[in-house]
């Protein structure tokens, strides 16, 4: 992990060259710790390797897409396919989990002690090009009205950013995560949303996922039912077994089909994990089922498992 | 396994950004906001005892005007002097109680490291980190005025920012920043010439400069209308405004202005170094070639308003 720097013999201190190289340095070090975020429609962003488990960050609007197929570009050439397990339109913020086990992490920083005036460096896939680096400094820490009405200290910067670099990380000069990338102001203005506010978030997250418990295979729908729905669909999701799912919760039954959820047409199994997955343990979500050849509206809860499984 | 570097050479990075923090930290407190505007306030230096430098285009009017300290406290601001030309205003706040900004002792230099700063009411001091990219000169400013010496660098300048101070690595102040000289582009005017204009408009209000009521531009004088004189070029007169001094000493049109004042005028730069202040109300000679002779004309210089 470690690389000696070349000086120059002729100067005595050369300050210059010693700031290029510790940038090089400090570049080649975290990089393995930053990935490229892909969906099937959206041009990309950026990840940031949160945990060495497998867990990435990155921000909300990155992955927020009806197609669930989102995967994930290691620096090492390596592709995986990412779950997203969490993801927060408010904070604009997403956990993905990755089966890797292996991964670097980047440490983190204190994102509340950070000065106006110090070096920050963001790294992430802008203007087409993966993996690069941008340089700047604190601009100011100014107070940001979320979109739940909340409101948080984010980090502005003059280190340039792209839309490809959204979700990947803002560096402090020990190279510790201060930041996730997350907006451009007036075009030359960066936001970061705080490091310090990402490990809130994922503190206060529900140690496994909400899911259903069920298994489910698309099926046609019936010409009668077809008629009924808001958009017109023929397509709808097959409950064919409920093992999963305790059996104290008798809101699900074999042979349902589930037609729409919290207001949501679901016809695919992505779409269906997508909605599942901004949800917490113990909600209970609306739902319109197809029953006995009945269209029944009801409400069913959400359980818990281990992110393991 | 997390990302580890080499102390010894990622300190650097450490290093070099908290002394950058460090210099912004020692200046916060000369650094003001001026409210001068409706909408978008703009930045202030604390210059001397309860003396604060801004731009003048941030001044879009004459009273209630007020700063705001970095302890957040409101002060009504006076203007003492205003100079549209060069873009500056001096502003007098009784009881300031403030540390004047330190002042870079050398001249920006080229490839050197600075920090553009601006004061933003709610969320403090605005920093944007930048080289010197060019420092050149003299400019001809939009309202008139000439600059001996500024400075261009690639610092974002974000708004609010026009007033402010670019600083170096140390927290000293190197230029005043300002988007007010020509076509809204970013410029700082070196301290050294901003506090020239400052003297002068602290004991005057203004800056006076000569006005003849000319426009002309240089050319080359034929050797058939020399005149007997050794001047190679002059300024072709192409302009003259009604009831302007020029008129009134018979400057006409098609005249070449050769010298004023006993200086010879070899570009058009040299034309508004002799129409200094201290010329206004003076009458000097001027001498034109008209056709193939030479004229000798008496003007009073006007003051440019």
């Amino acid at each position: 992990m470690t690389q000696s720097t070349v000086y120059s013999t002729q100067s005595s201190f050369p300050l210059p060259d010693v700031f290029s190289s510790a940038l090089t340095e400090l570049f080649r070090s975290v990089q393995p710790a930053i990935v490229q975020v892909r969906t099937d429609l959206r041009g990309g962003g950026t990840g940031i390797v949160w945990q060495n488990d497998g867990h990435i960050i990155t921000n909300h609007h990155v992955v927020a897409s009806n197609n669930a197929k989102v995967q994930v570009l290691l620096s090492d050439g390596r592709t995986l396919d990412a779950k997203v397990l969490h993801s927060n339109p408010q904070l604009d913020l997403a956990i993905l989990k990755v089966p890797a086990h292996d991964l670097t992490a980047l440490q983190v920083g204190k994102s509340a002690a950070l000065r106006t005036g110090e070096w920050v460096f963001a790294i992430g896939h802008p203007w087409g090009q993966r993996w690069a680096l941008t340089a700047g400094i604190v601009s100011s820490l100014s107070t940001v009205k979320l979109g739940n009405g909340q409101t948080a200290q984010y980090i502005k910067s003059d280190a340039r950013l792209a839309p490809g670099n959204s979700g990947g990380p803002l560096l402090d000069a020990d190279g510790h995560v201060v930041g996730v990338n997350a907006m451009i102001f007036g075009g030359d203005l960066s936001v970061s949303i705080p490091s310090d506010v990402v490990q809130s978030w994922i503190a206060g997250l529900p140690r496994g996922r909400a899911v259903l418990g069920v298994e489910i295979q698309q099926i046609e729908l019936p010409a009668a039912v077809r008629q009924q729905l808001q958009p017109e669909r023929s397509v709808g999701l097959l409950i064919v077994g409920t093992s999963a799912r305790s059996a104290s919760l008798q809101d699900l039954l074999v042979g349902d089909i589930i037609l729409e959820v919290a207001g949501t047409p679901v016809s695919d199994a992505a779409t269906l994990r997508k909605i599942v997955a901004q949800q917490q343990e113990g909600d209970a979500l609306s739902a319109k089922l197809l029953r006995g050849g009945v269209v029944l509206d009801t409400s069913f809860v959400m359980q818990i498992v281990n992110d393991a499984e | 396994m997390t990302a580890e570097q080499t102390t010894s050479t990622i300190s650097v990075l450490r290093t070099l950004s908290n002394q950058m923090a460090d210099a912004v930290e020692r200046i916060a407190s000369a650094l003001v906001v001026v409210n001068g505007r409706q909408r978008q306030p703009a930045s202030g230096i604390v210059y001397a005892q309860d003396s604060i430098l801004t731009a003048n285009h941030v001044l879009e009017r004459a009273d209630q005007i007020t700063i705001q300290t970095h302890e957040k406290r409101t002060l009504p601001a006076q203007v003492v002097g205003r100079d549209p030309a060069t873009d500056l205003a001096v502003l007098r706040v009784a009881d300031l109680g403030l540390q004047p900004a330190q002042v870079a002792d050398e001249r920006a230099r080229v490839g050197q490291l600075v920090i553009a700063l601006g004061r933003n009411p709610t969320d403090g001091p605005m920093a944007s980190v930048g080289i010197v990219s060019t420092v050149s000169g003299p400019l001809r400013t939009e309202r008139g005025g000439i600059v001996e010496r500024y400075i261009r660098t690639d610092a974002i300048p974000y708004p609010g920012f026009s007033g402010g101070p670019l600083i170096d690595a140390e927290g000293r102040v190197v230029g005043l920043l300002t988007t007010g000289l020509v076509d809204g582009i970013p410029l700082a005017i070196p301290l050294d010439i901003v506090a020239q204009i400052a003297e002068t408009l602290t004991k005057q209000g203004v800056i006076k400069r000569g006005y003849l009521g000319i426009s002309s531009q240089l050319i080359e004088l034929p050797a058939a209308q020399r005149a007997g004189r050794d001047n190679e070029h002059g300024l072709l007169i192409v302009r003259v405004e009604e009831q302007s001094p020029a008129q009134q000493a018979g400057v006409l049109i098609g005249d070449i202005l050769l010298t004023l004042d006993g200086h010879a005028l070899n570009d058009a730069e040299d034309l508004h170094l002799v129409l200094s202040g201290d010329r206004v109300g003076k009458t000097i000679t001027a001498d034109v070639i008209r056709g193939d002779t030479l004229h000798r004309l008496n003007i009073t210089v006007g003051q440019r308003k």
